[in-house]
């Protein structure tokens, strides 16, 4: 069958209708990326042995009539989420050959309904990045355009389900490392309410922003999985005990009425013409389906950037501070003599890159006597200040409309050549993590050279059956035109 | 030169509860190597620390039996620093919103009684522990200890001696053990002290430069380790020289101290809220609640047990020492309600036996012993016996009802006999009659004692007593 | 202030051991961050600073113990061990 740019709804009927089964998707799937991951460079681990015992126990269930929404459908999971028994590197040296002994709260959750799990995603290192240039391994491509990134830090999610090499994947974002990503590679992610999927498991970037979401070909389809992972769950604290309702429940109801915020910050300087123009038509055209355009505004923008990494990077100083060789990853080799602060120095030196130094030694400033009340203690001020900024804009709309980023999938290298500009790249999506809100990156156009442009819808908190509601509606009325990544294979 | 002790002590107190503080392990002491530990305690990636309610609670009841104000609104924080004990490389401690502040326990001094204030009281995680391998030149990490929930209770700079350092930590500690929030054995580590020293000229207007001594582990080491700290700062200051403000590591052996590190290449901890865990909020119903859980405390059951059981106040203080001592004392009067018998027998006997057996747990019932005294009280048995039977019940457990009958040490009471023994006696000794009617009392002690002695198991001395006074008095009136 | 000696310092804080040359290449890069993050200079605290909800302590987790894993596993990823436990170089 055609793989590509399928939904799960295709594929559950296909499955349920027995024109195909479990072990035959996933196995069609694992000649897709033995044929064209070469190129891609999505996956770090395939981990065919344990999909195809998946998918014989999948099948049991959909042959017994017992299939859940997610039973058998091939999943690419993210290399920082951890799968037991699987290796779950964070993309670092650091954990090159980590297998962790427990699987994350929300790969239970997946395999509670028997989905089929193809392999790990390639990423920044500990998703700290946004172009994948910084995982130790690998460099994954953009399937639009193999000159270019495909986004970070869940580079390797995105492009694996843009370039069909899993219908579906799970990503985490802390700044934006879902629909950054989703953006470039020309598919649909979200980010999920702070506390509303369980971050037990998954390797901890930034304790505050992270959150695992869904990457797919549709909202619907991120609707689903976000269904099956977000709960309440006892072993994170900061998981919220909230009852969930359906995400789904919204999706193809009339959004006529809606109010549909534009912050004009958003759609300023640094923001290039063809993004601008592609949202403002998608604006355009959310009007022509009844909705109010509102224009809105976010004074505390300008300061999004140093507000997100320095709470992102006190954070992960703080929780990178475990790797030190002693109990699990990377140890240098012993040099007779040396002490143990000598060792954990090699360990930590050789075992993580140059980005993810940079952002220990940017949280050590932030936290350090002396600076604390200057960076981290302002910080937090200012994520008061852009939570405020954004409850006045719900208190007058239902959604918030923005750019994922600021410009189109760039070139390999430019990031690393400027600083500046990789980090100021997060600017249209960092506030929704600061702020804890759902925000969902869909497909709203391509520029003239053919690489998709993407926008973001920003809810209320806990209110992704709206975003999702309103993501589908553009959807319906916008045709994909997906990556040409066939070119040799059979 | 003469100069004035100024201590601040840290205590650390392990508390009691079944699981760690962030995860569900075991919080018990001791085990093999790594066998109580888990990912979440090891530090493992992906993993995250759950607030145990147990701990928080304990860390609150700890705080009201030291007249603490509570925080209603408290926060974790992260204080970060390298150690192979420590596997997340960070301890999940409270900086500035601790759960309990601004406290004060009384203690006595040979000046009379005096108050320490105490500066705060907050809730983080105990580290796991180093064994030292000298052979291969290695240390080895277990985690067993990770993760145990701690207290550390701060005092302000109050505290003057030796012998008010002993007096504050076996303050808190009983305080701890009323609270029932921590064992307090020092020789297991479930209290550990750090003293913070200085020394000053006595009309001296600030504190001077103080040493902190880390990980005093016996109420001994303690005052030995500020003897000796006392004396060292003193002949640096007599001749002249400064104090270091450093850390220092107290040497039992040597009773000697010796700086670890100075604060110049001090730690920059990089404290901040843990990201990981919410704040807690508490209601004012959540407080009382809480406070209803707090037994009466030491002080309280001294003046109870000398204003309304008319115990001298020594013996209250004796019986107080210990909660477990105290409850037993407690609940065998709410049986048989013999406050100075009881007391007595506790103290003179019971206390006796255990230290004889070496024993620090009562190894009767309240309720078997209540009825041990009441017996002795109501001359159903003599106190000789008394005795005897709680040494059997020690042995036997069987109640002392039982062990009475088994052994004949009921007094029969059989006044029929009383009456006939005593009627010949007197009948014998007529003149010793004569004597006492004559006006010579004293002689009352010698017939009493012939009765007593004839009638040893067949009535109590009371009777005995009363029958031999009645029938004296007959013949004086005749 | 920005310079090697402030990058040796966080360094050293972080665990790190870098060499000359690239103390020098991280304090440059520091730099070029600092400039985005120094915006926040001209913003004044004026009001409260963001305080996290705090959870009803009733809320808090039960007081249960469970089996801990079993000791093998905790150690199966360790690169080093002895007797049971994690091994350590000297400590200094």
């Amino acid at each position: 069958m055609d793989l590509t740019n399928v939904t799960i709804k295709q594929l559950r009927t296909k499955l349920d209708a027995k024109e195909i089964s479990a072990p035959e998707l996933a196995k069609a799937y694992f000649a897709r990326i033995a044929a064209l991951d070469p190129a891609l460079g999505c996956y770090i681990t395939v981990s065919e042995k344990e999909a195809l015992a998946q998918a014989e126990k999948a099948q049991k269930r959909i042959d017994a009539g017992e299939a859940a929404p997610l039973t058998g459908i091939p999943f690419g999971i993210k290399d920082n989420i951890c799968t037991e028994g699987v290796k779950t590197t964070c993309a670092s040296r650091m954990l090159e050959d980590f297998v962790p002994p427990y699987s994350a709260t929300v790969m239970e959750r997946l395999q509670q309904q028997d989905i089929v799990m193809l392999g790990k995603l390639n990423m920044d290192e500990f998703a700290m990045g946004n172009t994948t240039e910084t995982s130790y391994f690998k460099k994954t491509v953009n399937p639009y355009n193999k000159e270019r990134v495909p986004g970070g830090s869940s580079g390797g999610s995105a492009a694996a389900v843009s370039a069909s090499l899993a219908p579906v994947a799970l990503g985490t974002d802390t700044g934006g490392s879902i629909r950054q990503p989703s953006s470039f590679c020309g598919v649909t992610g979200m980010k999920p309410t702070y506390g509303s999927v369980s971050r037990f498991g998954v390797v901890a970037f930034a304790s505050s922003l992270d959150q695992v979401g869904p990457i797919a070909n549709s909202a619907y389809d991120c609707g689903v999985i976000y269904n099956a992972i977000t709960g309440f769950d006892p072993q994170d604290g900061k998981s919220s005990p909230k009852e969930r309702s359906d995400a789904t429940a919204l999706i193809g109801k009339s959004i006529e009425g809606m109010t549909i915020a534009l912050p004009k910050e958003f759609f300023g300087e640094g923001i290039e013409e063809e993004v601008k123009k592609a949202v403002l038509a998608a604006a355009k055209s959310y009007e022509a389906m009844g909705a109010i355009l509102k224009e809105v505004s976010m004074p505390s923008l300008k300061y999004a950037i140093p507000t997100y990494y320095l709470i992102a990077s006190a954070e992960a100083s703080s929780n990178l501070s475990r790797y030190d060789g002693i109990k699990f990853g990377y140890r240098a080799k012993d040099i007779p003599g040396e002490d143990y602060n000598d060792l954990i120095c090699r360990t930590r030196s050789e075992g993580f890159g140059d980005e993810v130094k940079r952002r220990i030694l940017l949280g050590n400033y932030a936290l350090s006597s002396g600076y604390y009340d200057a960076y981290y203690k302002k910080a937090l001020y200012l994520k008061g200040k852009i939570k405020q900024e954004y409850e006045a804009i719900f208190s007058e709309s239902d959604v918030v409309l923005t750019p994922t980023a600021p410009y189109v999938a760039c070139g390999f290298d430019q990031g690393i050549d400027d600083l500046g500009k990789m980090y100021l790249a997060d600017i249209c999506t960092a506030t929704v993590n600061i702020a804890g809100l759902p925000a969902i990156s869909t497909p709203c156009g391509y520029d003239a050279g053919g690489m998709p442009i993407g926008m973001s819808l920003v809810g209320r908190a806990f209110d992704e059956a709206q975003i999702l509601q309103v993501a589908d509606a553009f959807e319906r009325n916008f045709e994909r035109i997906g990556p040409k990544v066939e070119s040799g294979v059979r | 030169m003469q100069y004035t002790t100024v201590i601040g002590l840290e205590i650390h107190a392990e508390l009691l509860t079944n699981s760690k503080v962030f995860c569900t392990c075991s919080a018990e002491f001791g085990g093999d190597p790594n066998t109580r530990c888990c990912p979440v305690c090891s530090g493992f990636p992906g993993m995250l620390p759950v607030l145990n309610y147990r701990a928080v609670e304990y860390a609150v009841k700890a705080g009201m039996a030291m007249n603490c104000s509570i925080n209603k609104y408290s926060r974790f924080d992260r204080k970060n620093y390298f150690y192979p004990d420590l596997p997340k490389a960070y301890q999940i401690s409270q900086l500035d919103l601790p759960l309990c502040i601004n406290g004060k326990v009384a203690i006595e001094t040979s000046e009379g009684p005096k108050e320490i204030r105490l500066n705060r009281i907050h809730l983080e995680e105990d580290a796991g522990k180093l064994i030292h391998d000298d052979f291969n030149s290695v240390s080895l990490a277990d985690y067993n200890r990770s993760s145990v929930p701690l207290i550390e209770i701060v005092t302000e700079p109050d505290i003057r001696s030796a012998e008010e350092a002993r007096a504050f930590v076996e303050a808190v500690s009983m305080l701890l053990q009323y609270a029932g929030v921590c064992d307090c054995k020092m020789e297991q580590g479930s209290l550990r002290c750090d003293v913070n020293i200085s020394l000053m000229k006595p009309d001296a207007k600030e504190f001077g430069t103080r040493a902190e001594i880390k990980n005093l582990n016996s109420l001994k080491a303690i005052v030995r380790a500020i003897e000796y700290e006392e004396k060292r700062q003193a002949d640096l200051l007599d001749r002249g020289e400064r104090v270091v403000q450093e850390t220092r590591r107290f040497n039992d052996n040597h009773g000697t101290t010796k700086s670890m590190r100075s604060k110049e290449d001090a730690q920059d901890y990089r404290y901040f809220p843990d990201p990981d865990i919410q704040p807690v909020n508490f209601t004012d119903e959540d407080l009382d609640r809480i406070r209803a859980t707090l037994p009466m405390l030491p002080d309280e059951r001294v003046q109870l047990y000398v204003n309304e059981y008319g115990l001298p106040e020594v013996d209250a203080k004796i019986l107080v020492s210990s909660v477990a001592l105290s409850d037993f004392y407690n609940e065998a009067i709410s049986k048989y309600p013999g406050y100075k018998s009881v007391s007595n027998f506790i103290l003179t006997e019971l206390l006796r036996r255990m230290k004889e057996t070496e024993t620090d747990e009562i190894p009767v019932t309240a309720s078997d012993f209540a009825d041990l005294v009441k017996m002795v009280d109501e001359g159903k048995v003599n106190r000789n016996d008394g005795k005897t039977i709680l040494r059997y019940m020690l042995e036997s457990k069987e109640t002392p009802e039982e062990i009475a009958k088994k052994n004949n040490f009921l007094v029969v009471n059989d006044m029929g006999a009383v009456n006939e023994v005593i009627d010949a006696l007197l009948a014998e000794r007529q003149d010793l009659v004569e004597q006492y009617i004559g006006g010579e009392k004293k002689v009352f002690g010698f017939l009493m004692g012939q009765c007593t002695s004839r009638l040893k198991g067949v009535a109590n001395p009371r009777d005995i007593k009363e029958v031999l006074e009645q029938k004296l008095a007959a013949l004086e009136t005749q | 202030m920005r310079d090697k000696e402030m990058v040796r310092y966080l360094s050293g804080l972080g665990k790190l051991s870098l060499t000359e040359q690239e103390l020098e290449s991280f304090a440059a890069d520091m730099e070029r961050i600092l400039e985005i993050m120094d915006s926040i200079n001209e913003v004044e605290i004026t009001g409260e600073v963001y305080q996290e909800p705090g959870v009803a302590f009733g809320d808090l987790r039960q007081d249960e113990k469970k089996d801990s894993t079993p000791t093998e596993t905790i150690l199966q990823n360790a690169k080093e061990k002895q007797d049971n436990a994690f091994v350590v170089p000297k400590l200094f």
